[in-house]
């Protein structure tokens, strides 16, 4: 071994200097290259390759704001949107306490905050050790500069001569707010956000509070660059109503109006496509201030309601009447010349029913008894020619003392004494005189909306239609078309167009108030006693209504009146139906109805060929 | 020291293509295996830019549908109804009711003689329109350009 060994060792080839060169070059570059490779291995599969592989799976959560779902009238006019404000908070652990009084002053210069309550209130949080204390929830954009801007100049060297400046410990975060560009136009419909909720409360903000919900949203974003989450989540949608701006604002004006004139405690008026349902005008005079959560707050405790239009039943009195004879009519009952003699009372059960004026009016047929709005006459009609079970299951397919369904939040059933009403200990409560009350709209509570559906069926042919705002919905650049099932035929084409002719007949003789030159228009006043607890129906306070449609033969616009305790007159006739009329003019104007013969002169003429 | 001289004595006595191939396996291999890494690193990178491009752009898109739905609510508040009633009060206008309604004659317009006073049915006549609507383009090169007024 040692000599083959010693044989090699003779017969190597000497390893001359170049040759030494050569191969410490090719071991530096081998040990470069091997530290290149080593560190591209080390990346893909060490430690560091490993952190980034589990960084795949975490994530981290960031405030990230949601803008709430947007709200338009029918013609795409913003009627509720959103604005940019900010969460201020701010980090007790960067303030020393010295610093907080001036603190406290430069906030509450900006925030329109007490001075002495913030500086108290930073102070004992401080001294509890609390880290964090929530400021305002809605900081403008302006105030946010300003504070910036305080921020910037208030500045100091502690005794490190480390530079502090205090208010830099202000965090704000981005988020949104409502906003009503037209102010508080329709507020009623749209309902409200309260500064410190994501939930909508009232009108379309409640009833469609889940597709409209925004806020701040903790989005997760991935540790690893590479991963993107999907951060949309589901987008609020945005709705576009059935309400159009131009009628909203003339009848909130005319209700308004109507307030003022009639000293009345408040008024409603809304005006309806009778055929579909779809609510074109909803106002309410007082309507809820959505500017001032303090005042609007105090508005619902006030009304105990958010929207007079839906969530207060009332006794509607004498319109209640067209619902009375459209049962008679369609059960075959009477007829337009079905004669009553009237002797001014009708006495039923022991109840003694007089008519408005007391008076006694002699024989009239069905059409004298709408004309002069006899409570006697509908009293009879309803107690006498109508069976009681018929005439419970009529209002119940008109769902009174039910909910219409409209899409608003909030709304309220009313309700009616019926046959099946018990008391506590449950003895009946129902008496026929119950029934006769209920034939000229007492003893009965319903809903302005509540009457619009069922006078809307007199119109339309019989068919029950579901109120609604909503039009349509647009999420994700796709619109969802709304259109609410209706609630079945509850009378008759026939019943209907006999109604309809009498109720133009008759309103002329009932109140010329009510007529509009140019146009035909049929409708019914409703002027209802107020029942006062421990003394009776007063004389004095009334609710005055009045349910009406135009044009007369061709029904396209439903409108319904109700102004509550009147003072100037008691009497529908004297202060519903002007209103009714003058918001007749009024829609005619916006939604270019033209007059009465003019459209009769174009009906069936083809816009193609200008032939009839 | 014996094992580099071994290992130099080997590769001088073999035969030169078994050199090219040794030297050729070890270049393989090493490429293969940067190659390999480089590639690794190179998507990696690549996934990394395009990861943080797209978050970036899906951070600006949140911010400017943010802004959109802002700047939607700034315009709508300033063409709003109530915004255009300031407007018009401050410029001295008063608000319009039906009783202040009255109307004028448009100039393009003029009413039959025996019509009834103007109201939406009455039967407005159209005078008769200005030439300049009515000339053919042949006539109004011969009298405008070829021959205007002024050289006649």
């Amino acid at each position: 071994m040692t000599n083959l060994a010693a044989e090699f060792r003779e017969d190597t080839v000497p390893i001359t200097q170049a040759t030494w060169r050569y191969i410490v070059v090719a071991g530096v570059l081998f040990a470069l290259a091997a530290v290149v490779v080593g560190r591209m291995v080390l990346l893909a599969f060490g430690p560091e390759g490993k952190l980034i592989l589990q960084s795949e799976s975490g994530y981290y959560l960031k405030p990230s704001p949601k803008p709430r779902g947007l709200i338009y009238d029918r013609s795409g006019h913003l009627l509720a949107g959103d604005r940019e404000v900010y969460e201020l908070d701010i980090n007790l652990n960067e303030v020393a306490p010295t610093d907080i009084p001036r603190m406290a002053q430069e906030i509450a210069a900006v925030l329109s905050l007490d001075t002495k309550v913030l500086r108290k209130r930073l102070l004992e949080a401080k001294s509890e050790g609390v880290p964090s204390v929530m400021l305002s929830k809605e900081v403008a954009k302006s105030q946010k500069a300003a504070l910036e801007k305080r921020a910037d100049e208030w500045v100091y060297k502690d005794k490190n001569g480390k530079e502090v400046k205090p208010l830099s410990a202000l965090n704000f975060v981005l988020t949104t707010a409502r906003l009503y560009p037209e102010g508080d136009l329709a507020s009623n419909v749209l309902g409200f956000v309260p500064p410190l909720a994501e939930q909508g409360y009232g009108g379309v903000e409640q009833f469609y509070d889940a597709l409209l919900r925004g806020g701040v949203e903790m989005q997760k974003h991935s540790y690893a660059p590479w991963v993107v989450l999907p951060t949309d989540g589901v987008q609020p949608a945005s709705l576009y109503l059935t309400i159009d701006r131009n009628l909203q604002h003339a009848a909130e004006e005319e209700a308004a109006a109507a307030v003022q004139k009639t000293k009345a405690e408040f008024a409603v008026i809304v005006v309806a496509d009778p055929y579909t349902g779809a609510i074109l005008a909803m106002a309410t005079s007082p309507h809820p201030p959505l500017g001032d959560y303090d005042k609007l707050m105090a508005y619902i405790n006030k009304w105990n309601a958010f929207n007079l239009a839906i969530e207060k039943p009332y006794e509607p009195g004498s319109v209640f009447k067209t619902i009375t004879m459209a049962i008679a009519l369609d059960i075959g009952a009477v007829k337009p010349d079905t004669e009553f003699d009237d002797t001014g009372v009708y006495t039923v059960s022991g109840a003694r029913i007089y008519n408005w004026n007391r008076g006694a009016w002699g024989k009239q047929t069905m059409v004298g008894c709408l004309a002069y709005s006899l409570n006697t006459c509908l009293a009879w009609v309803a107690h006498e020619k109508i069976p009681k079970n018929t005439f419970y299951r009529y209002l119940n397919a008109f769902g009174f003392g039910d909910l219409t369904g409209i899409d608003l939040g909030g709304e309220a059933p009313g309700g009616a004494m019926t046959p099946t009403t018990r008391d506590s200990y449950g003895r009946p409560m129902w008496s026929s005189a119950d029934q006769a009350s209920q034939g000229f709209g007492q003893a009965i509570m319903v809903t302005p909306v509540q009457m619009v559906a069922a006078i809307s069926a007199i119109a339309n042919g019989g068919y029950l239609v579901t109120p609604h705002v909503l039009a349509y919905e647009s999420m994700g650049g796709r619109r969802f078309a709304y259109h609410p099932e209706g609630r079945g035929q509850v009378l008759s084409p026939s019943t209907t167009a006999t109604l309809r002719k009498m109720l133009t007949e008759s309103l002329p003789v009932e109140t010329k108030t009510a007529l509009v030159p140019g146009y035909s228009v049929a409708g019914k006043t409703g002027t209802a006693e107020i029942a006062l607890p421990e003394v009776g129906y007063s004389t004095n306070l009334t609710n005055a209504s009045f349910a009406g449609w135009f044009p007369a033969d061709k029904p396209r616009y439903v409108i319904y009146v109700w102004l509550s305790k009147p003072k100037t007159s008691p009497w529908a006739s004297v202060v519903a139906a002007p209103v009714f009329a003058e918001m007749v003019k009024r829609t005619a104007l916006i939604e270019n109805v033209p007059p009465d013969d003019v459209r009769k002169r174009f009906e069936g003429v083809s816009q193609v060929t200008g032939k009839k | 020291m014996d094992t580099v001289r071994i290992l130099h004595q080997t590769y001088k006595e073999l035969p030169w293509r078994k050199r090219i191939r040794y030297i050729a396996t070890a270049l393989a291999f090493v490429l293969a295996v940067g190659a390999f890494f480089f590639l690794e690193v190179h998507f990696s990178n690549r996934a990394i830019l395009l990861g943080r491009q797209a978050q970036h752009l899906q951070a600006e898109i949140q911010n400017d549908r943010l802004e959109i739905i802002i700047l939607q609510g700034q315009l709508a508040e300033q063409t709003s109804l109530n915004h255009l009633h300031k407007v018009a009060k401050r410029l001295g206008y008063r608000p319009l009711t039906l009783q202040d309604v009255h109307y004028a004659p448009a100039p393009a317009w003029a009413l039959a003689e025996d019509s009834p006073k103007p109201a939406l049915q009455a039967q407005a006549v159209p005078t008769p329109l200005p030439r300049k609507y009515t000339i053919s383009l042949a006539e109004w090169l011969s009298e405008e350009v070829l021959y205007p007024r002024a050289m006649r």
